[in-house]
């Protein structure tokens, strides 16, 4: 249970943000962990991870839209066809995530020919290998993204908001952070599944507003959590039935390495650069996503061991083409720590119970060698 | 591209002359790379089809393309073994295939089975990041040639130009936007630095001016074939020459072969129009070909031929000569070359460059229905299709998404797909042109 998220919230995802337009403010619908929620922010408007109903039937997507694109991507797309988000004021998408950048030209040329009425459309094209000419190219296009917003709002962001809101945002992420440390408890001290909800919920709400909830969450009593301790790899996950279904197969999520779990902020923001180079170097060189390289392998490592992982279960949409390119060399290594893993690769998102005897099968083994090693590590 | 291959155990049909030329040349320069490479320490590259190889030209470093690699693995009937060779390795099935032929068969390190033994070690391998996959795929094939993997970024796309075709010989700078152009010219310093660096030699920029030039006679000449192809009728040249022709002397642009070859191709296309030879003895219907070749079994378009007199009037790799690679200079060779390649899959993949260039070609043309092929297991490659089609079908032109793949030949029936085809062309592009008519 998690005392900082509003009833139902999770239900009706876009409740928050519908209700500060009625109020008459802006809402900037995003998608990802690569678009700089501190500028939207800063702007004085409401920025929502735009929300994703994968799962349900996509029929205006699937006139436009091919089969092999990230299903929050086609259930957005129908979305925005069907009018869902017709409060959003812009849309901004990443070019860090081949389906949503794609997703952009498709959705402006909608746009174009008439087909759809659809809010404005942005791509943030910040780019993520590590040469001096991407970092330069990225902030100019952060520079562009500031002065959108400030046409968008008749208003310039200044320096000592653009500052408010890093920290803000900042504190968001070191509250995330104390969280985080109570699933790294051993014995896990919060469930993946409440984990997923509070990241999700995050950025659903005003991010002061959401801070100060976690507050009551970080003051609640601890929730154990027991189970075979799992890190999650591969694809995202907007909603834990994933991590459902391991709890009910003996394990328990204790870290997700996609970019809704906990890559959804990345590092907190440097606070002595200026605050937009910050957010154009976190964006460039810190946010990671399938087109940030090169990508270490050394980050899900030290994130294993630092989650106490037992186990690890690489989760591959059946759209998943690039990721899985990642498979061999990230086994390779968490096998080096001794962390066995499961791939499960064309699967079906959302999860279905399906994937609950293999998860069952794989968790009781590693469970049984444990047992085994601990055994043998008590002997003389 | 040009040999037997497995789905109909048939070779393409080839009618000019100057095709085989130009496969016998690629075969040669293929046969002494190794030559050149391991016995004389030549440096050498492996490049995506999108990037400048006009920077290794003018280097006199020989560059071979990943796409032209992984099309020839295919029509070796080679996939099947380094799809298993993936396997073997771990890759998740779904992993995407188009790109990472050549890595397998790197990895498979079997050179009785590889084609010419396989491809030495690069100086260096090269991809503009035009999707989440290929930088995962070349880092992958980098270490296991042990070679350095140089990136090019594929930045988004703001200006959309429906029209872009039209303006992009000239008006490049507007066309695919200044900020992306001077990011691939600081891209390209750093390749030219680091080739220098590796090879000790040095960059000419007077060569590389001369070398547009020639790229730019070239291409003029590849265009002028498409516009005679489009307007003859009957079409004289089947979609089986098109491609080498087209393709071949793409990969040593501006060399004095590839100019020459270009020519004998142009004058051998005009011959033929100017005797009115077909392709097809009844050409009833003209068809335009959407996507990559299938290139594990290119007898496929010469079926429908024989069958039903339907000619494959057009595919992209020949028209394409026209506005993406036709440059006018305004004195900065590097410039312009940036924009020829800026921007070369983005207007082939997406929308509105797409759509809107395959609907003014299919008027050109006289295209009556439209075949495009739907890649199963690579975004980059369907991106589009679905727009594209809608695009098409609103000018006229019936379109048919086949799901298959361009190397993968798993669940390809040659006999099932020429009937599919068949079925398309008596039933819906039958009505549409009775209906018009």
């Amino acid at each position: 249970m998690n005392a900082s998220i509003p009833d139902g919230l999770l239900a009706d995802r876009s409740r928050h943000a519908r209700a500060w337009k009625a109020g008459g403010g802006l809402v900037v619908g995003f998608v990802s962990n690569c678009v700089p929620v501190e500028l939207i922010h800063a702007a004085g408007c409401f920025p929502l991870q735009l929300p994703a109903t994968p799962g349900q039937p996509t029929p205006q997507a699937d006139r436009y839209m091919e089969d092999l694109f990230d299903p929050m991507a086609r259930s957005l797309f129908d979305r925005l066809l069907c009018g869902d988000f017709d409060f959003v004021d812009l849309v901004v998408l990443p070019r860090a995530i081949d389906s949503f950048q794609r997703m952009y030209y498709y959705l402006c040329e909608l746009r174009r020919t008439g087909v759809a009425s659809l809010p404005e459309v942005h791509l943030y094209d910040v780019l993520q290998s590590r040469s001096p000419s991407s970092a330069e190219y990225t902030h100019a296009r952060t520079l562009d993204l500031k002065a959108l917003l400030e046409r968008l709002t008749s208003r310039p962001i200044g320096d000592g908001e653009l500052r408010a809101s890093i920290a803000v945002y900042n504190r968001l992420r070191a509250k995330l952070e104390a969280l985080s440390e109570r699933r790294r408890a051993r014995p896990c001290q919060l469930s993946g599944v409440s984990a997923l909800e509070l990241f999700t919920a995050s950025q659903l709400m005003l991010p002061d507003v959401f801070a100060a909830a976690l507050d009551q969450q970080l003051a609640a009593p601890a929730e154990p959590a027991p189970g075979t301790r799992v890190v999650l790899i591969g694809n995202a996950h907007d909603q834990p039935a994933l991590h459902a279904s391991i709890v009910r197969a003996g394990g328990q999520v204790v870290a997700d390495h996609h970019w809704r779990g906990e890559q959804l902020f990345g590092p907190a923001i440097d606070r002595e650069l200026p605050p937009l180079r910050a957010l154009s170097q976190h964006y460039h060189r810190d946010a990671r996503s399938p087109r940030s390289y090169p990508l270490p392998v050394s980050e899900l490592v030290e994130l294993a061991r630092a989650a106490g992982a037992e186990a690890a279960v690489f989760y591959y949409y059946a759209e998943e083409e690039a990721l899985t390119w990642d498979y061999v060399d990230q086994r390779a290594a968490l096998a080096a720590i001794d962390v066995p893993s499961l791939c499960l690769s064309m699967q079906h998102y959302p999860p279905t119970s399906a994937v609950e005897p293999e998860l069952a099968a794989f968790l009781s083994a590693v469970s049984a060698v444990s047992a085994v090693s601990a055994v043998t590590r008590r002997s003389p | 591209m040009t040999d037997a291959t497995k789905g109909s155990g048939q070779r393409s049909r080839k009618d000019l002359s100057c095709t085989e030329q130009a496969t016998a040349y690629q075969r040669e320069f293929i046969k002494t790379l190794r030559e050149r490479v391991v016995e004389h320490g030549e440096p050498f590259a492996i490049a995506q089809a999108d990037t400048a190889h006009e920077i290794f030209h003018v280097l006199d470093i020989p560059v071979v393309s990943n796409q032209w690699w992984s099309s020839y693995l295919a029509a070796k009937q080679l996939s099947k073994h380094y799809f298993q060779v993936l396997d073997r390795h771990g890759f998740p099935a779904s992993s995407c295939r188009y790109c990472s032929l050549g890595l397998a068969c790197t990895l498979d390190g079997d050179p009785a089975r590889a084609p010419w033994g396989g491809l030495p070690r690069p100086t260096v391998i090269t991809a503009r990041l035009t999707c989440d996959c290929i930088q995962r795929v070349f880092a992958q094939w980098a270490k296991a040639m042990d070679t350095r993997f140089y990136v090019f970024e594929a930045p988004g796309f703001e200006h959309k130009d429906p029209a872009w075709f039209e303006h992009s010989n000239s008006e490049w700078q507007e066309v695919y936007e200044q900020k992306r152009i001077d990011l691939h010219v600081e891209e390209m310093k750093g390749l030219i630095r680091f080739l220098e660096a590796e090879t000790g030699r040095t960059f000419d920029d007077q060569k590389l001016a001369l070398l547009m030039e020639r790229i730019n006679e070239q291409e003029r000449l590849l265009y002028e074939a498409a516009l005679l192809i489009g307007s003859a009728r009957p079409c004289p040249v089947s979609i089986a020459d098109q491609m080498p022709n087209a393709m071949i002397p793409q990969w040593h642009r501006g060399s004095d072969w590839a100019v020459e070859h270009a020519r004998r191709f142009r004058d051998e296309v005009k011959e033929r129009v100017a005797r009115s030879i077909g392709v097809a003895a009844n050409e009833r219907v003209r068809l335009m070909w959407i996507g990559a070749g299938v290139w594990h079994d290119p007898s496929f378009y010469n079926a429908l031929e024989a069958r039903l007199g339907a000619v494959f009037v057009w595919s992209m790799y020949l028209p394409f000569t026209g506005p993406q690679y036709i440059r006018t200079d305004y004195g900065d060779p590097l410039r312009t070359l940036a924009s020829r390649v800026c921007a070369m899959n983005e207007v082939l993949h997406l929308p509105p460059w797409m759509n809107e260039w395959m609907a003014s070609e299919a008027r050109r043309a006289g295209i009556d229905a439209a075949v495009m092929l739907v890649p199963q297991t690579n975004r980059l490659s369907v991106s589009g299709t679905k727009l594209t089609k809608h695009t098409l079908e609103a000018a006229g032109v019936p379109t048919l998404e086949i799901a298959a793949d361009m190397v993968d030949d798993q669940g390809w029936d040659h006999a099932a797909m020429v009937e599919h085809v068949a079925q398309f062309l008596t039933t819906r592009v039958a009505a549409a042109r009775s209906e018009r008519s």
